[in-house]
């Protein structure tokens, strides 16, 4: 055997998609938008895609979209974005250098930790999830994981934004369908941005967008979302298609349909505002064909969120993937395995944002102490995509020397050095230990994750706003209110 | 009765058209009467593919085929139905609120409601309170039935409630609502009769409500 010089750091890296593969995927995705075409109820869109070139039949608003039209909207969209943290020490560069994890959403329920009572949830529910998760590392942003129901509706999804910078230092990723809203988001994110100015180079809030499956876009939503684009918010497109309802049952046709959606929303926001930041979804899900449900999770949801994700790499976008969610409705085997192992995927695959902490029952309800397992999951995710560092001083093959057939390696002081520097991962609240110690003293897991959340909600307080950005922010939305009313 | 309608009844549950027509047209031409085709094989055929459906036996999609190879039948069988007789369980008037284009659950809810028996009329996305008023009116609804899959837009649910009394036809027509963010509660809020929170619920509670 030749002598091998040592390879440095070993990362394990998932990949299912060949260049022919993705190559296919593409043309047929192309086919798709050029033939089937997808309906824009948006007359704004429809008119930037006539002008562009693509064929338009007001009366059914179904829009044909050439190649090159395609072709030119992934060659103007950035391939680095910045989700901007407020807070300015947790800024999401996504430049496929890192994954960062966010919330699950958006749930209209939330079960309260401190009755065991499944309800509607409240502001005051999603400013808790913020608050944790502005407590905990693992998180790099906050999505809309609760919406807050005891809001005025028209302006449900503004107060959204506003509450998830209220809670959390962090990039805050949420939801805004209304074109009316917009100015009064601009106002809020300013409020809340360094010097109470809106800075389009530091978006501290971000929008997911979903085109309605099959290849449809609702009108006020993709307004808003190309209103927003044109002040530089990312704009993340999320295609929600279920396979063999909204889409073709095969994982295959689903592939293709949901690059097509979230290509053609990609289309529409480049013509709307060239160059601006764009994030990429590999994602979708299933109906369930006994129960009439939505299924999140699964080998098809894992499979689809694979190729997704390596698609939207491929065209050189940021990607954001499905991760800890689950259609579980309790902490359990399901609830654990679903969320570990896509989020074990999504991590390997390097998607370069990845949801799903802290919801069951298919991102239909925020569980606080699920937010805390979940952070765990992600830790240790981030250990195995951290790899094997593999070169001579990690090998230890002087310190074998040392102690030799028989010793043992505790008493060195490499042993401590490496423990030190984070060689092996430290269980946070996962348990190893003997059985008769935890015997003595069980503490069921969502007991010890309940404490953990109820410690930081007593203790953590969020960075301060900038002086008056409460007062701000609060009148933009009455101000929305009142105007939306 | 059963022996005699074994076939058609089995066709209906095999979700086979052509069968079933087929198995009709002999029976009518034997003399049966429309009602005892309908009630001897059409609706015990579905009953049988409802409950396989409640028992994880059978797949949605074959519930559908099912339910659209007798509305075919029934199709046939209509004119030859005294009043009253058309499956007997009346009209439900569907839609999804104004402001939502998610509609698949409403689709599939309004298919398996026809394959129980329903007479339903399908109004689509984007149902104004004045629209589904309209329609009830038209109709003569028995039930009304709306979805909504927004938080942002399950308000419209509560306005069309609202609607239907000011139009004089609450105590006329009952109220279903359904979608991912409707609950049992909330349907209680907002004066609802029914809420299912899946396809096959929701018909079970349609058949419960106009008993």
């Amino acid at each position: 055997m030749p002598e091998a010089s040592a390879p440095g750091r070993l990362a394990p890296r998932v990949s299912m998609l060949t260049d022919d593969a993705f190559v296919y995927v593409h043309g047929q995705t192309l086919e798709l938008l050029a033939t089937v075409g997808v309906r824009f109820a948006s007359a704004r869109a429809r008119a930037l895609l006539r002008e562009a070139g693509a064929r338009v039949d007001d009366d059914s608003m179904v829009v044909r979209i050439p190649a090159e039209l395609v072709e030119r909207a992934v060659a103007s969209a950035p391939h680095d974005v910045l989700l901007a943290a407020r807070d300015g020490e947790h800024d999401a560069l996504l430049d496929r250098s890192r994954t960062f994890v966010g919330h699950d959403g958006m749930g209209a329920m939330t079960m309260d930790h401190r009755t065991g009572e499944r309800r509607p949830s409240t502001d005051q529910d999603l400013y808790e999830a913020c608050v944790v998760a502005d407590a905990l590392d693992e998180l790099g942003f906050c999505w809309y994981v609760a919406t807050p129901n005891d809001a005025v509706p028209a302006v449900q999804s503004l107060q959204g934004i506003v509450t998830m910078l209220r809670g959390s230092g962090k990039h805050a990723q949420g939801d805004l369908s209304d074109p009316l809203l917009v100015p009064y988001a601009l106002e809020a994110a300013a409020a809340a941005s360094p010097g109470g100015v809106w800075d389009p180079a530091r978006p501290v809030f971000s929008i997911v967008y979903c085109p309605v499956s099959p290849l449809q876009h609702d009108p006020e939503a993709l307004d808003a979302a190309m209103l927003l684009a044109e002040h530089g918010v990312p704009i993340v497109v999320y295609s929600l298609a279920l396979a063999g309802a909204t889409a073709p049952i095969t994982l295959a046709g689903t592939i293709v349909q949901t690059n097509a959606e979230i290509l053609s929303g990609l289309v529409a926001l480049q013509l709307a505002a060239p160059g601006s930041p764009f994030v990429y979804v590999g994602n979708s899900s299933i109906l369930d064909m006994k129960t009439s449900t939505y299924g999140a999770c699964g080998p098809e949801a894992l499979l689809f969120n694979l190729a997704l994700t390596e698609m939207g790499h491929r065209y050189g976008f940021p990607v954001l993937s499905g991760g800890l969610s689950s259609d579980a409705k309790e902490l359990c085997m399901q609830s654990g395995y679903e969320g570990g192992t896509m989020a074990l995927l999504s991590t390997l695959a390097h998607a370069d944002l990845f949801v799903g902490v802290g919801m069951l029952d298919s991102a239909q309800f925020l569980y606080l102490p699920k937010m805390v397992l979940d952070a765990e999951v992600v830790a240790q995710c981030a250990h195995v995509a951290r790899g094997v560092q593999l070169d001579d001083e990690s090998v230890m093959l002087e310190v074998s020397a040392r102690i030799g057939p028989g010793g043992h390696f505790l008493g060195a002081r490499e042993t401590r050095s490496f423990l030190r520097r984070g060689e092996h991962y430290q269980l946070k609240v996962f348990q190893r230990g003997s059985y008769e110690a935890w015997r003595a003293q069980p503490v069921p897991e969502a007991e010890r994750a309940t404490a953990v959340v109820d410690d930081i909600l007593a203790t953590h307080r969020p960075p301060a706003l900038p002086v008056g950005a409460e007062e701000r922010m609060a009148a933009a939305v009455a101000a929305a209110a009142e105007g939306r009313g | 009765m059963s022996d005699q309608y074994g076939p058609l009844k089995q066709a209906v549950i095999d979700g086979n058209a052509d069968l079933t027509n087929a198995l009709v047209q002999a029976a009518l031409a034997q003399g049966a009467a429309a009602k005892e085709i309908l009630e001897g094989a059409l609706l015990p055929g579905m009953a049988v593919v409802g409950e396989r459906m409640k028992s994880g036996e059978c797949f949605i999609p074959e519930v559908l085929l099912s339910a659209r190879v007798m509305q075919g039948a029934l199709d046939a069988l209509r004119p030859l139905l005294a009043e009253g007789e058309g499956g007997g369980l009346g009209t439900v008037v569907i839609g999804t609120v104004e402001g939502d284009l998610h509609d698949i659950g409403k689709n599939l809810v309004g298919m398996m409601l026809s394959g129980a028996g329903f007479e339903v009329i399908n109004l689509g996305t984007g149902i104004t309170p004045a629209q589904f008023v309209a329609a009830a009116e038209e109709h003569g609804a028995t039930i009304v039935g709306m979805s909504a899959l927004l938080t942002t837009t399950i308000p419209r649910m509560k306005e069309t409630i609202d609607a239907l009394a000011a139009a004089g036809l609450r105590d006329k027509v009952k109220v279903m609502i359904g979608g991912a963010p409707v609950t049992q509660a909330f349907a209680d809020e907002i004066g609802a009769d029914g809420y299912g929170a899946n396809a096959g619920a929701a018909v079970d509670r349609a058949k419960s409500l106009v008993k």
